[in-house]
């Protein structure tokens, strides 16, 4: 009897000690280029891959006519038509840079255009030495919008019985490139991601 | 004698801790109009067991939504929102002390129509603060629920006059047609249609919250010799009261669809109650067990364990409380300019000022 009481309070500690270990909080550093995904949503893995599949066709192929000087275009957010609230300013921002980078194009800050006007105004006021004041009428003007659309299709597994749900999301994102004189769309392309994903019905 | 005591110390234990204070405090609060005070009081809903959690997070949205702190009030609902996604399964733990004690002691999921809702108030907060692609996502999430909850929400005609719109924002005319389609057969009356606004003309949107969603309370059967079987019901609703809308004397034309929310909880309550009988009937069956093992050791504690079951048989009365019995939602045609609106429902009124410039819609949100 003894014994048995001994083993029951082992069994019991070790049960204890062993449910306590998942419990410690931890902290470990991932790497952005690796994929991970926990469920079928977007997440951050997905950006740079649809990022990297508009962007590279459009820095190796030809897409434009060749000029003088580099054209100058001007990049407009990204239009979020998912069912999920996306930050599809990150998206923007990482096209923008891609192509900035190649140094293929030159750009115009459109977010900034009111603290310019802001900043130039300020300078005209008379406060600014006359001689540092920013010309005024000088901006680029843009040759080219480059503009895009995500968005998402969902499919959820009908209702049967199941032990699992299963739902699938199909991602894309389009890009285009207009030419502002003529209004011709120069370029387009298609970037798409399909996933599926399950989780239990029953958990505890 | 040992039996009684341990019965005696288990009822304690399993009666106590099912007090929300905070969040009864905050609906007084709300109730009485100081919505202030009801706001604090919920504070950021660190203090609400887990079981409650999503009606904090509803409350919350809810108030600061009536305070017009949009941003913030998105925040909460988006918790809400997310919290309802997690809780999307079935989980041991919860039926298991469900079928135990009873239903107030789960985790609150929410009610079909209150899901929706949730999306509802996204999406109206989404427009006032002009973001037509956050309220675009609230509008797709909703018809998802419409889809999967057709014969509980269906009557609800805002919810779905508010997705049309944001489709129509976001210059998705099909998807809004689709929509508007759907309200006209729904209704019997083509009410609305997509408005391309011109040059010369502008739009207010009103949101207008009548009157209180009808309260949840618990029905009562006794069945001998010891059984008591405890269902939620909503009581009845108030209808709905005319809304007169005047600029400077004159009444003003304009388009309105309201929807009942109280009658769509009701309805949206009865189509769960399957899964209510259920429960109860596992909650029965065991119970029954249980009393008749200890009664065959000892009466008194037979008896005293039947008490204690009856008093802790308490139907789920929880709910999106201080959720308002009739949504109505107003589109009025006006040219640009200031324009001085009096919108009054029963005894009730507000003075809107409004500056529309060529071409705009704007939106504005009452609550009565």
């Amino acid at each position: 009897m003894k014994h048995l009481r001994i083993s029951l309070l082992t069994i019991a500690i070790l049960s204890i000690a062993f449910l306590m270990t998942g419990c410690g909080a931890f902290t470990k550093n991932l790497n952005p280029q690796d994929e991970t995904h926990y469920d079928a949503s977007y997440d951050f893995s997905d950006k740079k891959k649809i990022v990297d599949m508009l962007v590279n066709p459009m820095l190796s192929d030809i897409i434009l006519p060749t000029r003088e000087k580099k054209p100058i275009m001007i990049v407009y957010p990204v239009v979020n038509e998912t069912s999920e609230h996306i930050s599809t300013g990150g998206i923007t921002d990482e096209i923008r840079m891609k192509l900035l980078r190649s140094g293929k194009f030159r750009f115009i800050n459109e977010q900034q255009r009111e603290n310019i006007q802001k900043e130039t105004a300020y300078q005209s006021k008379g406060y600014v030495d006359p001689a540092m004041r920013v010309e005024q009428s000088r901006q680029l003007g843009a040759d080219y919008i480059l503009s895009g659309t995500l968005r998402s299709i969902k499919k959820n597994q009908p209702k049967q019985f199941r032990l699992n749900k299963k739902e699938r999301i199909y991602y894309s994102l389009d890009l285009t490139l207009t030419d502002l004189k003529t209004g011709e769309m120069v370029y387009a392309n298609q970037a798409e991601i399909a996933r599926e994903a399950s989780r239990p019905i029953i958990g505890w | 004698m040992n039996a009684i005591k341990t019965i005696l110390v288990y009822s304690i234990i399993l009666l106590a801790g099912c007090s929300t204070l905070p969040l009864d405090k905050a609906r007084k609060s709300y109730n009485s109009g100081n919505l202030q005070e009801a706001e604090s009081l919920l504070g950021v809903c660190d203090n609400t067991p887990k079981r409650d959690l999503l009606l904090c997070y509803m409350d919350k949205g809810l108030i600061l939504h009536y305070l017009g702190q949009y941003e913030l009030s998105s925040r909460y609902l988006l918790k809400a929102s997310r919290l309802m996604v997690e809780q999307d399964q079935v989980s041991i733990t919860d039926q298991s002390s469900g079928v135990l004690l009873n239903d107030k002691v789960t985790t609150y999921k929410g009610e079909y129509s209150e899901r929706l809702w949730v999306h509802t108030f996204l999406m109206m907060n989404f427009l006032l603060q002009d973001n037509y692609e956050g309220a675009l996502v609230e509008a797709k999430l909703a018809l998802e629920l419409y889809e999967r909850y057709q014969s509980s929400l269906d009557h609800d005609y805002f919810t779905r006059a508010l997705a049309a719109l944001s489709y129509e924002n976001m210059n998705q005319p099909d998807d809004a047609r689709i929509e508007y389609d759907r309200l006209a057969k729904l209704t019997g009356k083509e009410v609305f249609k997509s408005v391309f606004l011109k040059s010369d003309e502008s739009e207010l949107i009103l949101f207008i919250a009548q009157d209180r969603i009808p309260k949840k309370v618990s029905k009562d059967i006794i069945v001998p010799p010891g059984t008591r079987i405890s269902l939620p019901v909503y009581s009845e609703a108030a209808p709905a009261r005319t809304i007169h809308i005047s600029q400077k004397g004159q009444p003003v034309n304009f388009h309105i669809l309201s929807a009942n929310w109280g009658d769509i909880s009701r309805t949206s309550l009865k189509n769960r109650y399957a899964g209510y009988i259920a429960r109860h009937a596992l909650r029965t069956g065991s119970r029954e067990m249980l009393a008749s093992a200890v009664g065959g050791k000892n009466e008194i504690a037979e008896v005293l364990i039947r008490a204690i079951f009856i008093l802790m048989e308490q139907a789920d009365t929880r709910s999106w409380a201080i959720l308002p019995g009739t949504m109505s939602i107003i589109r009025i045609l006006l040219h640009p300019g200031t324009h001085m609106l009096t919108i009054s429902s029963g005894n009730s009124g507000e003075d809107i000022d409004i500056q529309l410039g060529p071409g705009q819609r704007k939106y504005r949100s009452i609550r009565f």
